[in-house]
């Protein structure tokens, strides 16, 4: 299977300190590929660099490739806005525009260059809500602010929101850690679901998270990949002792 | 049977104690609270005694005739005397107006600047001269706006005197830019970042993150900062006094002298008599004054309110 995100030997400082280091990693289509690792391992920021949402930090350099589809991400002539449409992204806190439901999930459309009718965008809207199951909680009131809804409601809409550019890739940074369980417990089916339609890419450093949702599962410690392969295999039959120790919690 | 079970008093049995009573305050803490509760009643006192004497010291001009204080004309010194407030009002208002539709804009623009697009070190000098600008006196605004800004405003639209409503307005509007500029900038500050990479990582640019995002999400405080730059300028005085050229008639545009309630009180209160008609009607303006004040303040307030609760 052709990967739709991958890494070759990328590499990423801040500064002098190198948070990356020649990461090596292909993310298959349509499937769900979790990152886990210790804190400060560089999960997010190889998350974030997919995004180039580091891009805003001072003093960024890289080294490498990393590309989605056939689009070099950190080559000149990429086109950031473009690119971002292609790669939604979802944080660990959610963080909802302070506008209405609407407009939250529009806002995707509406920024870019060719904004969509009013009509085509209104469909859009409401089948991203339908996707995350929103559109039945809120009994279609969509002029509702968006902050005002629960914490839960709010990530799926964060989600949502992600939805009606039809990206190829969407990525999570521990979506569900402000959650309680059973909040967790919808979020993590609604990647489940997602994942026929999308690539999910999800950084967490809860295992058994890990486990219940990822097809592959990819481990990082100190910026490096320490291995990466199918999560029954890195959780039944680890090959580095790193693994190992770190699914055994030993580690970590 | 579970021995714990049984131990456990019954509910709602037995003497209840109050926290309060157990807890028996050290005298510094007394003393601490009871001088910031103080502190606070006193801020209310102040008010009220403010109201208190402007309704006194106005002497019931307005009950006694009402007509004459909503009337037309401010002449004071004529015979019969007349303190019609409208053409003052109207002068306060057409400078505020003005004042503010300047002000905004450009305080806005400033903040945006400076907190979003402006290099760090830009910034900081930006910061600290919109800090300066505050702390100018007004009388030398004033003074820069009649040796500079008259002259100007005289010869550019050949006017017979370029001490106009146009030129204090623009006067006033530096004078309120600062305190919208940098609780403006707050307000934008204060929104989160997670907001801003939320709207970049939706493929954003910075201008529609500030627009469609900050903006809104800013709002509540932007409002706030701009009407307390209306306070700012209707409470002004000094400045008025000297550019607005002083004359007390409704003014029909930007361009012509006019008088405003603040620069009125400043300019006569020295020449009237304790207790006459003429003072009567200055303090009678002092009220009004503290009516719009009270409605802008309530405004605001309400303003910043609702961008909480929603």
């Amino acid at each position: 299977m052709e990967p739709i995100v991958q890494a070759r030997d990328f590499s990423l400082w801040y500064g002098d300190f190198q948070a990356l280091i020649d990461v090596n990693l292909s993310v298959p289509p349509q499937r769900v590929t979790a990152i886990i690792g210790p804190s400060g391992c560089g999960k997010s920021t190889f998350l974030r660099s997919v995004n180039r949402l580091n891009d805003a930090i001072p003093g960024v350099t890289t080294s490498g490739s990393l590309s989605v589809g056939k689009t070099k991400i950190y080559e000149p002539s990429t086109e950031i806005v473009g690119l971002r449409r292609e790669v939604g992204i979802v944080f660990q806190r959610p963080n909802p525009f302070p506008l209405s439901v609407y407009d939250n999930v529009a806002f995707g459309l509406q920024t870019g260059a060719d904004v969509p009718d009013r009509d085509e965008t209104s469909q859009r809207v409401v089948d991203a809500l339908e996707e995350v199951g929103l559109m039945e909680d809120l009994g279609g009131d969509l002029e509702k602010k968006g902050t005002s809804l629960s914490l839960e409601q709010q990530q799926r809409l964060c989600i949502a929101r992600c939805l009606p550019t039809q990206p190829e890739v969407l990525l999570m940074d521990e979506p569900c850690s402000a959650l309680d369980p059973e909040d967790t417990e919808r979020v993590e089916r609604l990647i489940r679901k997602l994942k026929k339609t999308v690539t999910v890419v999800i950084v967490t450093h809860n295992l058994q998270q890990a486990g219940r949702i990822s097809d592959i599962c990819s481990l990082f410690h100190l910026g490096r990949v320490v291995e990466t392969s199918k999560t029954r295999e890195i959780f039944h039959n680890p090959q580095e002792k790193l693994t190992r120790d770190f699914i055994t919690g030993r580690y970590g | 049977m579970n021995p714990s079970v049984k131990r456990s008093p019954p509910r709602g049995k037995g003497p209840r104690v109050t926290l309060r009573a157990t807890y028996r305050k050290p005298w510094s803490e007394r003393l601490l609270e009871g001088g910031v509760h103080l502190a606070a009643w006193l801020c209310i006192l102040f008010v009220v005694l403010i109201l208190f004497f402007l309704a006194r010291e106005s002497g019931g001009l307005v009950f006694k005739d009402v007509f004459q204080v909503v009337g037309r004309y401010w002449r004071p010194i004529s015979e019969p005397p007349q303190f019609g407030v409208l053409p003052l009002l109207a002068g306060s208002l057409l400078v505020t107006l003005t004042a503010t539709a300047i002000a905004v804009p450009l305080g806005v623009g400033a903040a945006i600047y400076i907190g979003e697009f402006a290099p760090p070190q830009v910034r900081e000098i930006l910061k600290v001269s919109v800090e300066f600008l505050a702390a100018i006196p007004s009388v030398v605004i004033g003074f820069l706006g009649m040796i500079v800004l008259a002259p100007l405003v005289k010869s550019l639209f050949n006017l017979p005197t370029g001490l106009t409503a146009l030129s204090a307005s623009l006067m006033l509007a530096w004078m309120a830019m600062p305190t919208i500029v940098s609780l403006t900038e707050d307000a934008l500050r204060s929104v989160p970042d997670t907001l801003r990479h939320g709207a970049y990582a939706l493929g954003a640019t910075r201008w529609q993150t500030i627009r469609r995002v900050l903006l809104p999400a800013a709002k509540p405080g932007i409002l706030a900062a701009t009407m307390l730059g209306v306070g700012r300028v209707i409470g002004e005085t000094m400045a008025v006094l000297m550019i607005s050229g002083n004359a007390a008639r409704i003014p029909h545009s930007v361009l012509e002298p006019i008088r405003t309630l603040t620069a009125t009180i400043a300019a006569e209160m020295g020449e009237t008599v304790q207790g006459s008609d003429h003072y009567q009607a200055l303090f009678s303006l002092g009220l009004v004054l503290f009516g719009i004040t009270l409605v802008v303040n309530t405004i605001a307030d309400r303003l910043v309110h609702r961008g909480e609760t929603s």
